[in-house]
């Protein structure tokens, strides 16, 4: 590089108004990050739908298949929005919820406004952790969201968590018409058969909570039939799969009928064949069921027979299913219920560990909130 | 990526701009002498990186009376630049941050105070460099950081640094400029000011969006400036414009920046390339440029979702590795690498998945305390999150390895459980499945979580073990199982879910132990047992043990002893004999190759003696042992003491606590055999050996006793004779005999209160009452004394310790002649206990004496303080209603009563003679009730004692 170099950096310099540089790069600082793991930096991304994502790739605008996007990151948006991430990762779900409020009501960008408005409801679901008024609260702000952002790529998810919602403010009824609408809008956008399971099993969730156990089981039932043609390579499908199978045993729980849900899941496991992740689901399963039934008759013995297989579970499961963080959490339960007695000195410190692996490791989980609300108490 | 911290290297061969000499050329007019030492502490500081002794060596010589005020001053600045340098080489970052921050207040203060003298030039451009450092340590802090407040405390301090640094650098660069003509060395300090304006205001713009737009422009023009200033084909020239590159960047202009590292690259290339290269130390200074350039490249190319750009930089950056052969900057060339990981992931893809984490494993193992590090693990576990990405096994398990190492077992747990996953072809089941079950394995067992560690290593070994052929890792897996199960035993207090899972556990470990393996497993299992009282199952399990195994002949042994704990001592005799043959047996010989077993043999043989002594011990006195009762047996004693007295010595290096067992049983049969000088003997040496085991607290006691036992008997001997006087020569014989027990009873009890940790209460007391008997009140005191010290506080025994040994005190130092003190003790102990008699005596004593027959049968009169007739009045008002409620008229405590009556008279007659007739009529009460002393004469030895002092003191 010689002076020449220099000479015409400094004429570019000298011409440029003062504090404005030319603007070689546009404010693209959006991130897509696919399905298969290749992530696209650097864009500027103008709409999700339930089709497509449609993005500005320096001057160039691009398509993605909703379908193949794992997660969009919007940039540009300043601090506000590192806060609320920052706050969701620590768990401080209602505080997150505020702050991606703000970014929503703050942000020119429409893309960004519903996005994060999204984000903001779905926080809000969070932080509920089982309050009644709260889950509430959540559901509304869902529903709002909902009905403004009819074609949006997150509809889906926002229709799944509004149920969950309902669900948890103890609206089974109105629960059962949110999965049935995203059902339907499953059907109509030919969203794939996974959303489709996703409706179904939700339905089956509000059943439960409805405590119209024969209904959700038939919804279970539905869910795993629809699954069935998907490729076993389809790891969100066998997860989705496992949990509707195991859905229909943890009626039995809810009903009280301990025996029926060991009889079940022993049934699962006989009928897993070699697919380990139904195994795995089956037998930590069929270890909550004799965990349920031992606390209840202060029986020891079961009690430490649950433990082991909880542990083989926590051991050997290796298909990134629900059942690890199940089996841990549920062997923290055993231990904190055998107590110092049986289970030495130290046995609330290990416990407390355990259940807090879950939430560091399986935050997703519906593991990791009941997790947190057990340390948190 | 941004580098670790983007400083103008300390010294590079071209221009010598060696940060060190930047002092030099200034100081020349210092003394020699402390520019030695402060040559030395440079050099312990920045070199070996000795802070903290730089620090000692410095405060040192500043407190030293020798230190001038010049000397002062170069102490001063010499401060700041250890805690500096020192800084540097510190590993843990936040010790690092603390200690730069507290070094820039130590250049601060300098400049304060000496701002404007010479040599303070220098200070500047140190405190300028410093800044620089800091500043891009706490730039790549806030990059890291997630927690946005931390973040915003974090910009507020770097604002302060970049302000502090952009200060010093212009005050230095002021200070020179005026002088650059004067010396190439003052130039280069000159536009090193200048570069470092330049970069901290880069930096600052990077660091601080609000001031991004502002602080880029003027490092553009700082930049620009310079190398115009000092020519742009200089070395400062050319980073002049690599910085330009970066401000470019930072504010925006991406494409012009990457125009300038590009062609900084270029120019590099060409330099190196060209058929007449810059000396070599300007070579290696240039190829760092060329990194740095690629560094930065890489960086927008990234950001800029770029990926394809940075996997060509990359490739032409090891191109130029190849080509020119130069020393890479391991810290610019890692963030290189950790740049081309970072693209692969970007891409996808199963190959440049496997890639990038190879990739940041190897970077993160290579920075195990600095950013770089952070941020490759960081990638690490951002891929081992994202199951959406393929990646190949070799890959997975280093990773997941590097996870256990850093113990992060939850996580490594995962990342195992996803190699698992993984895994497809045999080949690879057979490679990776057993190991990766063994370490999940041990992360659960990390954790205590011994029940999933055992179902992992069970679950390993049942389905790999088969596909493997590692038989090595297969015997780690079982010695792991075997050890978890322990742990569960010990953990749980459920012997019977546990025994459940050991029948599962010894099926699968039966197929895979290896000999040795289960030999050992026998052994914990047998031991266990026996502890149990299990002893025919402990002994199946021995006998199971193979012979060619290097435990064998321990199990031998532990056979004799299961049969020894469950009473049968016929045959735990005749299994040692049977081991003892066997070793004694030519073709048995161990050849020197086969060290394990000989130490095995060494432990068996020490063990089969032990047993032998224990059973002689046990008969001798009378123990049970199993469910056989036996009464003492005293003509064992001296087996016991043939079988133990050289155990220690011949076995005690190999089984010290089956010696310190041996030389307990030895002392108690010589004890029992009345060899206490020996047991006294063997006391102390077991005593050195092992000071602080209770157990043998009390065999000393029982030495003492024994001691005390031969005392007493003495004593009655005393008795016996005491006051015939045709027996004086006997008397004076069991005096002498007695005196010399006493001495023995009380040198050992003085040993034994330097040697026990807690010396025995009783034992004190009694030595004390010892010393009193031969008159050395010295010791005598010297043991209550320490009585009173160690149980004085304690609860449990204070109240005798009020109750007795205080009084006990008192009493000698009576007899010392220290009245006025004892009787200060005996009127504390009164406040305390108004109404015991025992102490009323004492009073009266201390105010009054006594009076008694010394040793060579005179009279001894002790005057106490004096006060007769306040003793007299005690004593008859007040301690005859106790003798008169106690005793009858004619016991010997009544005649004692009268004759210390009669005896506090006397003296008291020394100021009133009124006394005298009092005294008459206690002597001639005891002489005519009834019987002219006959029925005192009666009363035995001590009854004619008193005769005889009446009749001495008669008045």
């Amino acid at each position: 590089m010689k002076i020449d170099t220099i000479s015409k950096l400094a004429l570019t310099l000298s011409l440029a108004l003062p504090g404005t540089l030319v603007a070689q790069d546009a404010a693209q600082d959006d991130l897509m990050r696919m399905r298969d793991g290749q992530t696209l930096r650097k864009i500027e991304v103008v709409s999700e739908t339930l089709d497509t994502v449609t993005y500005k790739n320096g001057n160039k605008e691009e398509t993605a298949a909703s379908r193949d996007v794992s997660e969009i990151v919007y940039g540009g948006v300043g601090e506000t929005l590192e806060r609320a991430q920052y706050a969701a990762d620590n768990g401080e779900f209602q505080r997150a919820a505020n702050l991606y409020q703000e970014v929503a009501d703050r942000s020119s960008r429409d893309a960004v406004k519903s996005w994060a408005g999204f984000w903001a409801a779905r926080n809000l679901f969070f932080s509920a952790a089982g309050d009644v008024n709260l889950a509430q609260t959540a559901a509304g702000a869902l529903a709002s969201w909902i009905g403004s952002n009819g074609e949006h790529r997150l509809l889906p998810l926002a229709h799944e968590t509004h149920g969950l919602a309902l669900i948890t403010a103890g609206k089974a009824d109105e629960a059962q018409q949110a999965f049935a609408a995203l059902g339907k809008i499953a059907q109509d956008k030919d969203l794939g058969a996974l959303w489709v399971a996703r409706s179904k099993f939700g339905e089956g969730q509000a059943l439960v909570a409805g405590s119209k156990f024969a209904d959700a089981r038939t919804a279970f039932v539905a869910a795993s039939a629809t699954l069935s043609a998907q490729g076993a390579d389809n790891r969100e499908a066998a997860n989705l799969a496992t949990a509707a199978k195991t859905g229909q045993g943890e009626c039995y729980l809810a009903e009280g009928r301990t025996k029926e849900a060991q009889d079940y899941f022993r049934q699962m496991q006989s009928g897993a064949g070699d697919n380990p992740m139904l195994v795995a689901a089956a037998r930590c399963g069929e270890a909550q069921a004799m965990l349920e039934e031992a606390k209840s008759k202060n029986d020891f013995k079961t009690i430490r027979r649950a433990q082991a297989l909880l542990a083989e579970v926590s051991a050997t499961d290796t298909s990134d299913g629900d059942a690890s963080p199940k089996a841990i959490f549920l062997l923290a339960q055993s231990i904190l219920t055998l107590g110092e007695e049986r289970e030495g000195k130290d046995f609330r410190q290990r416990a407390m560990s355990m259940l807090q692996e879950v939430v560091d490791n399986y935050g997703a989980s519906r593991w990791a909130a009941q997790a947190r609300s057990t340390l948190k108490g | 990526m941004k580098t670790p911290f983007h400083r103008f290297p300390i010294a590079f061969a071209a221009g010598a701009l060696c940060f060190a000499t930047t002092l030099a050329p200034l100081a020349r007019a210092q003394d020699a002498k402390i520019q030695r030492e402060v040559k030395l502490l440079r050099g312990l500081a920045k070199d070996w990186g000795f802070v903290e002794l730089a620090q000692e060596h410095l405060d040192a010589l500043r407190k030293s009376p020798d230190t001038t005020e010049g000397d002062q001053k170069q102490l001063a600045q010499v401060n700041a630049e250890v805690l500096y340098l020192g800084a540097r080489r510190i590993r843990d970052l936040d010790k690092r941050q603390t200690v730069l921050a507290d070094a820039l207040q130590q250049f601060k203060d300098y400049l304060d105070q000496y701002g404007n003298s010479e040599g303070a030039t220098a200070v500047m451009s140190a405190y300028a460099e410093a800044c620089e450092y800091y500043g891009d340590f706490l730039s790549d802090r806030i990059e890291l950081e997630k927690d946005p407040d931390k973040k915003k405390a974090l910009e507020e301090e770097a604002l302060q640094v970049f302000v502090a640094g952009i200060k010093a650098s212009n005050d230095a660069m002021q200070s020179l400029e005026g002088r650059v003509g004067e010396s190439n060395d003052i130039k280069i300090q000159y536009y090193l000011a200048w570069l470092r304006k330049g970069t901290l205001l880069r930096t600052w713009a990077k660091t601080r969006r609000e001031d991004r737009e502002v602080k880029a422009d003027e490092a553009i023009q700082t930049l620009e400036d310079l190398a115009l200033n000092s020519g742009e084909e200089t070395p400062i020239g050319i980073k002049a414009l690599l910085e330009m590159g970066v401000a470019l960047a930072v504010k925006g202009s991406t494409r012009d920046g990457v125009d300038m590292f590009a062609g900084t690259i270029d120019l590099v290339k060409q330099q190196l390339g060209s058929d007449n290269p810059p000396p070599l130390g300007t070579q290696g200074l240039l190829f760092q440029f060329l990194e740095e350039s690629t560094n930065h490249m890489t960086d927008i190319y990234l950001t800029e979702g770029r990926p394809d750009d940075v996997l060509t930089a990359v490739a032409d950056y090891r191109g130029s590795l190849t080509k020119f052969n130069l020393p890479p900057q391991p810290r610019f060339q890692d963030a290189i690498f950790l740049n081309e990981a970072r693209a692969r992931i970007d891409k996808g893809g199963a190959e440049n998945s496997t890639k990038a984490l190879e990739i940041a494993k190897e970077v993160a193992n290579r920075h195990p305390s600095d950013f770089i590090g952070l941020r490759a693990r960081e990638m690490i576990t951002g891929v081992l999150d994202n199951p959406g990405v393929n990646v190949g096994p070799e890959a997975l398990m280093q990773a997941a390895k590097g996870e256990l190492q850093a113990s992060k077992f939850g996580s490594a747990v995962r990342a195992y459980k996803r190699l698992l996953r993984s895994l497809e072809s045999a080949e690879d089941k057979s490679k990776y499945g057993l190991r990766a079950y063994v370490d999940i394995g041990l992360s659960f067992a990390r954790q205590q979580r011994y029940l999933e560690a055992i179902y992992a290593l069970m679950t390993g070994l049942s389905t790999y073990g088969p596909l493997s052929d590692d038989d090595k890792s297969k015997a780690s897996a079982v010695n792991y199982l075997n050890s978890a199960l322990s742990g569960l035993r010990r953990q749980i207090d459920d012997n019977d879910f546990v025994d459940g899972l050991k029948g599962q556990v010894d099926g699968i470990a039966r197929r895979y132990a290896d000999d040795k393996t289960i030999a050992n497993r026998a052994i914990d299992d047998a031991r266990r047992l026996i502890d149990d009282g299990e002893y025919d199952k402990a002994i199946q399990q021995l006998t199971a043990v193979e012979k060619s195994t290097d435990q064998y002949e321990l199990s031998q042994t532990m056979i004799a002893f299961a049969n020894m704990m469950s009473g049968d001592f016929a045959k735990a005799r005749a299994k040692v004999k049977q081991y003892l043959d066997y070793t004694a047996d030519p073709l048995n010989r161990l050849d020197n190759s086969e060290t394990v077993k000989k130490q095995y043999r060494e432990f068996a043989i020490a063990d089969a003696n032990f047993y032998l002594g224990k059973m002689l011990a046990d008969e001798a006195f009378g123990r049970n042992t199993g469910k056989v009762e036996r009464k003492p047996d005293p003509s064992k004693l001296k087996d016991v003491v043939d079988a133990f007295k050289n155990y220690s010595k011949e076995y005690g290096k190999v089984r010290s606590s089956y010696a310190m067992i041996a030389t307990i049983e030895l002392i108690a049969a010589l004890i029992d055999l009345e060899k206490v000088g020996e047991a006294e003997a063997e006391y102390a040496r077991i005593r050195k050996d092992f000071p602080q085991e209770r157990s043998i607290g009390g065999l000393a006691v029982k030495l003492f006793m024994a001691r005390k036992t031969n005392i007493a008997a003495i004593q009655q001997e005393i008795e016996a004779v005491q006051g015939d006087p045709t027996k004086t020569l006997e008397l004076r014989d069991a005096t002498q005999r007695m005196r010399a027990e006493v001495r023995k009873a009380l040198s050992f009890a003085t040993n034994y209160l330097e040697v026990e940790p807690k010396p025995n209460y009783q034992l004190l007391r009694d030595a004390s009452e010892l010393a009193v008997l031969v008159e050395d009140y010295d010791q005598a005191l010297y043991f209550l004394q320490k009585v009173v010290e160690i149980y004085g506080n304690d609860k449990n025994y204070t109240d005798n310790v009020d109750k007795f040994v205080r009084p006990d005190i008192a009493s000698i130092l009576m007899r010392k002649g220290d009245y006025q003190t004892a009787l200060k003790q005996i009127d504390e102990a009164l406040k305390v206990r108004p109404k015991s008699f025992e102490l009323k005596l004492l009073r009266v004593r201390a105010l009054g004496g006594w009076c008694e027959f010394d040793e060579s049968g005179g009279l001894r009169i002790t005057p106490g303080v004096g006060r007769y007739k306040e003793a007299y009045e005690l004593m008859f008002t007040d301690y005859r209603n106790y003798v008169r409620g106690k005793y009858k008229e004619w016991d010997l405590e009544y005649y004692q009563f009268r004759f210390d009556c009669m005896d506090l008279c006397i003296k008291a007659a020394q100021e009133d003679t009124d006394f005298i007739e009092t005294a008459k009529k206690f002597y001639r009460q005891a002489e005519a009730n009834p019987d002219n002393f006959e029925t005192l004469k009666k009363i035995g030895p001590k009854g004619l004692r008193l005769f005889q002092l009446f009749q001495a003191r008669k008045p």
